[in-house]
């Protein structure tokens, strides 16, 4: 029955070259853990990648309490917090979830710099690398502001006024960054829009680069 | 022989594993341990949700989240040294040009590092980069934190001395000298010195004169944060 059904699939797809292709690449010992138990620093991409999926999760069912507006964020949130079965639970993984993925993006680059793994052919996808980096920081910075509590206000503010400082356009990106010229309902939800929507869409295209680099030019040998 | 097993036996003879399923699960195992030590962490330790944001709470400290301390401790510490040095013109070298030349040199890392060797200890340019980055972001990263906790500290003494400290006296510092004064209400009364006010009153009552205040103490619009950090400061006047 599987078969058929693949082979069905396949009639009009041709989708199992392209599994195959994934599935049967040949990983080398020097980065399975099993062989050398220092291979683990080679998890540490990948455990990135699930970790981002464990963020989208989360936050996917937190978007379904959230109310982005400067007077429901906060009531949303602290319902969610204290009415809502395993809400509270949700927001904490959601939380320390960012956290954990700074610590895991951290090591994951330094075990590249380390080994010198950007080097050629792997320049590019260091330069996406890099990009990642900035679309995670871009994703905590975002995600500071909505809960709408004063931390998240006076943070947001100070991280805003940084802006200012950038020469010629300074004054304008401030008021576009912010949507106003303080901090306030529109930025509330400007930063929702790019915290779930944009950066989403972004992290997802440049994974899909880095993925793609990584398969094409294979993981880079032992020293 | 089939074509897979075939290839089983390819692999095996070169040591290596098929991407699916052998390396897939072994990762996915690694990776599911972060995920429960996530999971079990979230059972147990919550995020604090503040106060709901006050623009005019001109009292409040904000702190970033921990990864950008450095951030905000650098450009406070350069921004120090900026205005001593006068170059306070020329702000923008530092608050945008520094950034800059930070991100554009991790985005050349592959280009700077020239090495045919790929050991780090073959690559003493690296290295150093390396070192030199690592203390950056530990010195700024603690020195931010110990920055932010003294400023708290200090919190509850700032705001005694801005808004409190024409009428009130804390062991003998600040307070209305004549003694004497009129209330918003046109009787004369003395401001209590408030250098004992944690063994009169209780911190309940405490709050609720700094929220409503009674006879002669004028409303002082306190917002809630430095209600927060007066508080427990005065209660522990005894
Ligand atoms: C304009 C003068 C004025 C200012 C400013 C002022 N107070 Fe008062 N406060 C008074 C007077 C007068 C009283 C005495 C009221 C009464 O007779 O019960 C008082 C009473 C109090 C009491 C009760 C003391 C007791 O022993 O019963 C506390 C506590 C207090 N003030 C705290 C503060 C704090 C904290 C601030 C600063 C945020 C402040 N006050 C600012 C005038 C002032
Ligand atoms: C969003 C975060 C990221 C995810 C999910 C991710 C994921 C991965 C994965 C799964 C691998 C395979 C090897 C491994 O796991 O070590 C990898 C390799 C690589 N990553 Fe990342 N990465 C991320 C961020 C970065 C960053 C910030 C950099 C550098 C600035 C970077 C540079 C590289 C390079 C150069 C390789 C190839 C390594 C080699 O061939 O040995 N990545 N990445």
């Amino acid at each position: 029955m599987y078969t058929r059904i693949v082979r069905w699939i396949d009639e009009r797809l041709m989708v199992s070259p392209l599994w195959r292709d994934m599935a049967d690449h040949p990983v080398p010992a020097h980065v399975n853990p099993s062989e050398r138990v220092s291979a683990f620093v080679y998890c540490f991409g990948g455990v990135t990648f699930l970790l981002i999926i464990a963020q989208f999760v989360t936050g996917m069912f937190l978007t379904m309490y959230y109310v982005p507006d400067i007077i429901n964020s906060y009531n949303s949130t602290k319902y969610l917090m204290h009415h809502v079965l395993f809400g509270q639970q949700l927001l904490s993984m959601h939380n320390w979830g960012s956290s954990l993925i700074i610590i895991m993006v951290t090591l994951h680059m330094l075990r590249i710099y380390w080994m010198g793994a950007y080097k050629k052919p792997r320049e590019l996808n260091w330069i996406v690398g890099v990009t990642l980096l900035l679309i995670v920081l871009g994703f905590g910075f975002t995600g500071y502001l909505l809960p709408w509590d004063e931390k998240a206000y006076f943070a947001t503010q100070v991280g805003v006024s940084f802006t200012k400082y950038v020469p010629f356009i300074g004054p304008a990106l401030l008021k576009v960054v912010s949507g106003g010229s303080k901090i306030g309902a529109a930025t509330l939800t400007r930063f929702f829009a790019i915290h779930v929507l944009f950066l989403p869409a972004l992290l997802i295209v440049l994974l899909g680069l880095h993925f793609l680099m990584i398969r094409r030019q294979g993981i880079s040998g032992p020293y | 022989m089939s074509d897979h097993e075939h290839k089983a036996k390819e692999y095996q003879a070169k040591g290596v594993v098929p991407f699916w399923p052998e390396h897939f699960l072994k990762e996915l195992g690694v990776g599911l341990v972060a995920v429960a030590v996530l999971f079990v962490f979230s059972l147990f330790v919550h995020p604090i949700l503040g106060h709901v944001a006050d623009p005019a709470d001109w009292a409040y400290q904000p702190a970033p989240d921990w990864y950008f301390y450095w951030v905000q401790n650098f450009f406070d510490v350069g921004g120090h040294y900026w205005s001593i040095l006068h170059l306070v013109k020329f702000d923008w070298v530092l608050m945008f040009g520094a950034p800059i030349l930070g991100v554009s040199a991790l985005y050349m890392v592959p280009f700077i590092d020239r090495y045919p060797e790929r050991r780090l200890l073959k690559r003493p340019l690296m290295l150093g980069m390396l070192m030199f980055g690592m203390l950056f972001f530990g010195y700024f990263t603690t020195n931010g934190v110990y920055a932010h906790n003294r400023l708290i500290i200090r919190e509850p003494y700032s705001i005694f001395a801005t808004s409190c400290a024409t009428c009130h006296s804390i062991k003998g510092l600040g307070g209305n000298n004549r003694g004497v004064m009129k209330t918003p209400t046109g009787q004369w009364t003395y401001p209590p010195s408030l250098s004992h006010v944690g063994s009169i009153l209780s911190p309940a009552q405490i709050r609720s004169q700094l929220e409503n205040p009674q006879d002669g103490m004028p409303q002082l619009n306190l917002p809630p944060a430095a209600i927060k950090d007066l508080v427990p400061f005065l209660a522990h006047l005894k």
